[in-house]
């Protein structure tokens, strides 16, 4: 780890912040990268959202993500969108490309929107899905017969009920699937009952758990007169070696696999996010991990931030640094992600100091499952039409991305990670230019 | 000398682990419970719930004192949950309660009186105590001797006088761990007076490090991780290898203490460095956490043999890990020799 | 043929529970509960969580303090499981407050309420987040409890006994032959079926909805709906129940929950109109917190997740409103009143004095049954799964060893079903895992309590399992019990979706309210992330 001045300084470990660094990277410009974690990236399900439902009283979903970015806008005017689309592709290009140079391949569908099972037993709307669950995508129409495969233990994933429910959610989507359900015991550990996701992936890892796994479905694939078509694994195919112990699953079964999509489980964000690490390494960031910064002050000449390296706890202080830079993008995450805080009834950027306001009923709807969306997500910073963020006293010289900004309601839109790279790429070449 | 007094505050510890929304996922990053497994204990997430009934510790107790090396899950948590902190936290109570699971009551005890718990630890000095450089042997090296005598040639290299012993065990890093305070700062008061007299001080065991860093952080400018020293008179050491190195790093070091992480590509320039898909600031340990993973021989192997495999996956002519502790942690595996830095430097 | 009973208990709170089981230990078996909604899903259920043994009411009212205190002492004796005994630490800060303390020992003397002054130093190192400026500390006994258990046990002792238990039953009329109740008319609102039953005696036990029942029968009764208002956190900063030395006003102290990850801060007192009609208010909450944050300074550090308010039937015979109004309790023999019968009613009162209400009125019952008073045993036998602190301990040690269920769930587990964990685990093996993190709770619960205990929704099963109760609200539990619900009751993709988005409704009502504190959001932004993001409920939800 350096601390060294760099032309620009990033704040955030997730996909907005490494789409920033690349941006930075490619004007030509240098750049750290300065976290304590991946934030909201860290948990996330392993696919892409970039424009998937404009929200409303009757939502309408969006059979390509472009096309759904202008029927949003015509709804929503100030949404953040209006100001980046047009980074968009670029944004999306350094997001693949850094995911492909750290070993993770991320697959795009021509701007089409797909539909992918998920841990729940529901479907979720996505524009980019990594390798592991490209072949999971719901294919509309298709006649396939679908075997979904739980182990026992794994808790997190009922195959059962999920292939039930994929047997019924499918119909609004116009899949025309047939689901099965198995579970198998993976005995290579004795007799554990209850596995997590991390455990089994890492089990999964090793040569014995991958050959035992294989082993395991070769069996029950023989032995059955039934050909599947596809077959579906909860996402725990490795922490490490997943892209390898898929193509050799897809050798042994002869047919389609894939994972379906996580819910904030541990192994699909540690995947992606340390991708993009290797990615933004190979392609010469300074990644300064563990740190967190503390303080910001720009002044004409640049910006400078004042980090606590390491881990901190009552023991331990972490060290003090100050990183310089001529200007910094802040990419710090909405409130799962910790960028926005709320101290006691108020909600606070507490990085830049800056009140949001208190939340109150008016911004939320009673429903929690809301066509509309709720008013509470929509809040964060507010940037001018470059991403500089528009208070006066920073100097011009602090822009910002990704879940942090105001206007837009990412869980009813499924925008989330369209609205970070789009707004990131612009962001991050604004500070650039610094 | 004003004696420093290490605490902790239960307030400060409290709202942060109740407000943790993830435990159950970052708990899945402890090796404790990816590789042991969380059926045997519903893995640290039960000791959140416990920690925030402020209950029932009696019924955690296994759990807190199996967590090893719960710096692991410190990285992942993204609302900045203190895990390892909550773990030595729990475990305080669990002694105070006298609730000590049987398995680990030796180590609680050794803890508690400086002693040490390991079998083959002889208590070892060499060179006059009138010395540049104090040198701290790690209690668990297995020929503590022998660490004496490399690291003598080293400091002889270097044209500076040496002072090594392993008088001070573990310089009271376990007694941290199990959050008894007033012992770890016993045993410190009696090293900080030595200390006092050398310009530097250096050992080859992370968690002396860690405890040297804590217990007595006003002497911080003088200490020095074995790797850094080294680092520092590459130079005069003439180090040349053209071997490919495997590299276990020290998760102490890349965790808490970043800022002295070498980097061995300058410090080996003609070897080639190679580092297993966990490593920096993901690196996972041994499994032996500074001793605490002693008490459960079959978790420890287990969390050995799976790094040893990571580590072993790559090709590579020597595996070798600056702190001495790892070394003897990962050699539990019995898969491959590990060495330390100054065993292969020695060589 | 008609549906006849010796007897019909209206209401599925803690009283009306009491009276079913108590009219069962009094030979009539032949007894059958009805209860609108669900068992301890009103007044009972949000309740502040304690038992009180009396300290409360020791100035304020002696007669309550006293029932409270005999009270407190059976229900450990015959339900310990579901009884935490945390005792209470009870602090002074100002001039005023230890002027009161004295008050309330000298009380407390007469009344017989076990204390002990201790020193500053000694309540702050017992609980470490107490304000440094409090003047004095006293220690008395005091307990937490499961409201829900307690209400669901009495009932299904009542049930393995004999009696009929019948919840999502409304009463929506009675039959009456001249000026007696002679029966009910009743809708199963779980199929839209309305049909009569007959019952030799009526017991009105409906709480705060008590004069919503008497007038089917042509009178209304004077009750005074009063507004308690609680507010939970994801936590537990105290062990024991700390409370504030001074008479009764909102916000006297907080209630360490020790059955669950949470504390409730209570709780506050206003009048309503319409006990239908009661949601938390915040300025309620703030003013409560305020208050006990002068004591428990960093309160304010916790995450509140989420309020919720309880109605309390206070029985009113003139204008006195709030705290003002008695809330000892009240037995109306309407023969006597109105010159109706078959019909009584017992209303008021407190959770902790639940069973000598049922006590009072069965006495009542059984006079009108039989001519002559039977009686009362339910003070000496253990309820429905009761065991001693040290059975359950041993079966919790015996849970853990077979199926690998970690100590602290397995505690947990025996201290909520008593003896008829182990069947539970038995009945259900494959779902023997712990499925909610945050309040331990074991996915064959979802199975057992759907075939043996009435639960018709997710939201049944929370009062039973207390699922979704810790700090994350659910949000990664609550599609497990979905799942469950599908493979192992044979629920169809609709009822399950039904109930994972009914549950999750029902939390983010709390959510609504308590969401101005901040801290709640990230959870709140997860939980959407979660069910509308990732599950797409919002579009892909059938109807």
């Amino acid at each position: 780890m350096k601390i060294e001045k760099t032309d620009v300084l990033v704040v955030g470990g997730g996909a907005a912040g490494a789409v920033a660094a690349s941006a930075v990277l490619d004007a030509g410009k240098s750049v750290s990268v300065v976290f304590a974690n991946g934030g909201g990236s860290e948990i996330c399900g392993g696919a892409m959202d970039v424009m998937g439902v404009v929200p409303g009283e009757k939502p309408m979903i969006c059979e390509s993500y472009k096309e759904g970015i202008s029927q949003l806008l015509a709804v929503y005017p100030d949404h953040v969108y209006g100001k980046c689309e047009e980074q968009l592709d670029k944004g999306l290009d350094a997001l693949v490309s850094l995911a492909k140079a750290g070993g993770y391949t991320l697959h795009g569908f021509d701007g089409k929107n797909v539909w992918v099972p998920n841990m729940m037993g529901t479907f979720s709307v996505n524009a980019f899905v990594p390798e592991m669950m490209k072949d999971s995508v719901l294919e509309p129409g298709a006649e396939e017969k679908v075997l979904v495969i739980g182990v026992k233990g794994n808790v997190a994933f009922n195959a059962v009920a999920a292939a039930q429910s994929y047997q019924q959610y499918q119909k609004k989507l116009g899949g025309k699937a047939i689901y099965f359900s198995t579970e198998i015991k993976i005995g290579g550990w004795g007799d554990r009952r209850k596995i997590s996701d991390g455990e089994l992936a890492d089990y999964l890892d090793t040569e014995e758990g991958l050959e035992e796994l294989i082993g395991l479905i070769k069996t029950f694939c023989s032995n059955n007169r039934y050909q599947f078509d596809k077959i579906l694994f909860p996402p725990a195919l490795g922490y490490i070696h997943y892209e390898e112990n898929l193509a050799k699953i897809k050798d042994a079964c002869d047919c389609k696999v894939g994972e379906v999509e996580a819910l904030g489980n541990s192994v699909t964000g540690y995947r992606f996010t340390r991708a993009l690490y290797r990615g933004l390494e190979a392609k010469g960031a300074n990644l300064v991990r563990g740190t967190v910064v503390k303080e910001v002050e720009t002044t004409a000449e640049g910006v400078s931030a004042k980090c606590i390296i390491g881990l901190t706890d009552q023991l331990h202080p972490g060290k003090e640094a100050t990183l310089e830079s001529s200007a910094l993008v802040l990419a710090a995450g909405g409130f799962v992600g910790g960028g926005i805080k709320a101290r006691h009834t108020e909600v606070w950027i507490e990085l830049l100091n800056q009140k949001l306001g208190s939340v109150v009923v008016d911004q939320l709807d009673r429903d929690a499952v809301n066509p509309k969306g709720q008013g509470f997500m929509r809040m964060g910073v507010d940037v001018a039409d470059d991403m500089m963020v528009a208070e006066g006293q920073y100097n011009g010289r602090i822009y910002a991305c990704g879940s942090i900004l105001s206007h837009q309601n990412f869980a009813s839109e499924r925008s989330s990670v369209g609205v970070a790279v789009a707004s990131a790429y612009k962001a991050g070449l604004q500070a650039a230019g610094k | 000398m004003g004696e420093s007094m290490v605490t902790q505050e239960f307030s400060k510890l409290y709202y942060r682990t109740a407000n943790c929304l993830t435990s159950d996922i970052i708990a899945d990053f402890a090796p404790v419970s990816r590789i042991v497994g969380v059926d045997t204990s519903a893995g640290l997430g039960t000791v959140f719930t416990a920690m925030g009934t402020r209950f029932d510790m009696q019924y955690v107790a296994k759990e807190a004192f199996m967590a090893t090396d719960s710096y692991e899950s410190d990285t992942r948590s993204i609302d900045d949950t203190p895990v390892n902190e909550i773990m030595r936290y729990v475990r305080h109570e669990i002694i105070e309660g006298d609730m000590v699971p049987e398995a680990y009551k030796p180590i609680v005890e050794a803890a508690k009186t400086g002693s040490c718990i390991y079998n083959q630890y002889k208590e070892t000095k060499s060179g006059n105590e009138d010395a540049d450089i104090l040198f701290l042997i790690s209690p668990a090296a297995p020929d503590a001797a022998k660490t004496a005598e490399q690291f003598s040639i080293v400091s002889k290299t270097i044209e500076k006088s040496v002072y090594c012993t392993n008088q001070y065990k573990d310089c009271g890093y376990l007694a941290l761990q199990m959050g008894l305070f007033d012992e770890a700062t016993k045993q410190i008061n009696l090293l900080k007076k030595q200390m006092q007299q050398y310009n530097v001080v250096v050992t080859d065991d992370s968690y002396i490090l860690d405890a040297l860093l804590v217990l007595a952080p006003e002497m911080a400018e003088k200490i020095r991780f074995i790797d850094e020293f080294v680092m520092e008179y590459k130079n005069t050491l003439k180090l040349s290898e053209n071997e490919t190195i495997m590299l276990h790093q020290s998760g102490v070091i890349e965790r808490l203490y970043p800022e002295k992480s070498v980097d061995y590509k300058e410090l080996f320039a003609s070897a080639k460095i190679v580092t297993p898909a966990r490593c920096g600031y993901d690196v996972t340990d041994s499994g032996l956490a500074g001793g605490l993973g002693l008490a459960v021989p079959e978790n420890l192997m287990a969390i050995s043999g799976r790094r040893m495999a990571d580590l072993m996956k790559e090709e590579h002519d020597v595996i070798i890990t600056p702190c001495a502790y790892e070394a003897v942690g990962l050699n539990c595996a019995e898969k491959e020799k590990v060495i330390t830095l100054l065993d292969y430097i020695c060589k | 043929m008609k549906e006849a009973y010796d007897a019909i208990v209206i209401g599925g709170g803690t009283t009306g529970t009491g009276c079913i089981r108590d009219l069962v230990l009094r030979g009539f078996p032949n007894s059958l509960l009805l209860e609108r909604d669900d068992l301890a899903a009103g007044t009972s259920g949000g309740c502040h969580s304690a038992l009180h043994g009396g300290s409360r009411y020791a100035v304020s009212d002696i007669q309550t303090a006293r029932e409270c205190l005999q009270e407190n002492q059976i229900y450990r004796k015959i339900v310990p499981q579901v009884v935490d005994p945390t005792d209470a630490i009870w602090v002074a800060k100002t001039d005023e407050q230890l002027e009161f303390s004295k008050k309330w020992m000298k009380n407390a003397d007469e009344i017989g309420i076990p204390y002990e002054i201790i020193s500053v130093e000694e309540a702050i190192e017992a609980e470490p987040l107490l304000s440094k400026e409090i003047r004095f500390a006293l220690r008395t006994i005091d307990t937490g409890f499961d409201p829900f258990r307690l209400c669901i046990a009495q009932a299904y002792d009542a049930k393995i006994k004999g009696a009929t238990i019948r919840t999502h039953h409304e009463v929506i009329g009675a039959l009456m032959e001249g000026k007696k109740v002679v029966g009910l008319r009743v809708l199963d609102k779980t199929e839209n079926k309305i049909y009569e039953v007959y019952a030799k005696i009526i017991i009105n036990a409906a709480g705060p909805w008590c004069s919503q029942i008497t007038e089917m029968a042509g009178f209304a009764i004077p009750m005074k709906p009063n507004k308690g208002s609680t507010g939970i956190y994801s936590m537990r900063p105290t062990k024991t129940l700390i409370g504030i030395l001074r008479t009764p006003a909102d916000g006297d102290g907080l209630v360490s929950q020790g059955y669950q990850n949470t504390a409730l801060l209570g709780t506050s007192s206003v009048d309503v109109d319409d006990p239908d009609d009661a949601d938390p208010g915040m300025d309620e909450i703030k003013i409560m917190e305020d208050s006990v944050a002068e004591i428990i300074p960093e309160l304010r550090e916790a995450r509140m997740i989420r309020m919720c308010t309880g109605v309390r039937p206070l029985y009113t015979t003139g204008e006195e409103t709030g705290r003002d109004v008695s809330r000892g309790m009240f037995l109306l023999d309407h023969e006597e009143m109105e010159g109706v019968s078959g019909l009584i009613t017992i209303t008021g009162g407190k959770y902790a004095t639940a069973r000598l209400m049922a006590e009072e009125a069965v006495n009542l019952a059984t006079e009108k049954l039989t001519g002559s008073v039977i009686p009362c045993t339910t003070a000496d036998e253990f309820i429905y799964g009761a065991t001693t602190k040290e059975e359950a301990e041993k079966e919790a040690q015996e849970i853990h060893e077979k199926y690998h269920i970690s100590r602290y769930a397995a505690h947990k587990f025996t201290a909520r079903y008593g003896e008829f964990a182990k069947t539970i685990l038995e009945e259900y093996p494959e779902e023997a895992y712990v499925i909610d993190d945050a309040v331990q709770m074991i996915g064959s619960e979802v199975a057992y309590t759907f075939v043996e205990e009435d639960v018709k929704n997710f939201k049944d099963l929370r009062r039973r399992t207390r699922i979704g109760m810790g700090q994350e609200q659910g949000t990664f539990s609550i599609y497990k019990a979905g799942g469950i619900a599908q493979s192992a009751l044979g629920q169809t993709v609709e009822e399950a979706e039904e109930n994972v988005l009914g549950y999750v409704q029902e939390r983010w009502k709390g959510v609504y309210f308590a969401a101005q504190y901040g801290d709640q959001l990230p959870l709140s932004e997860l939980m959407q992330e979660m069910y509308v993001g990732l599950g797409s409920y919002d579009v892909l939800r059938m109807e």
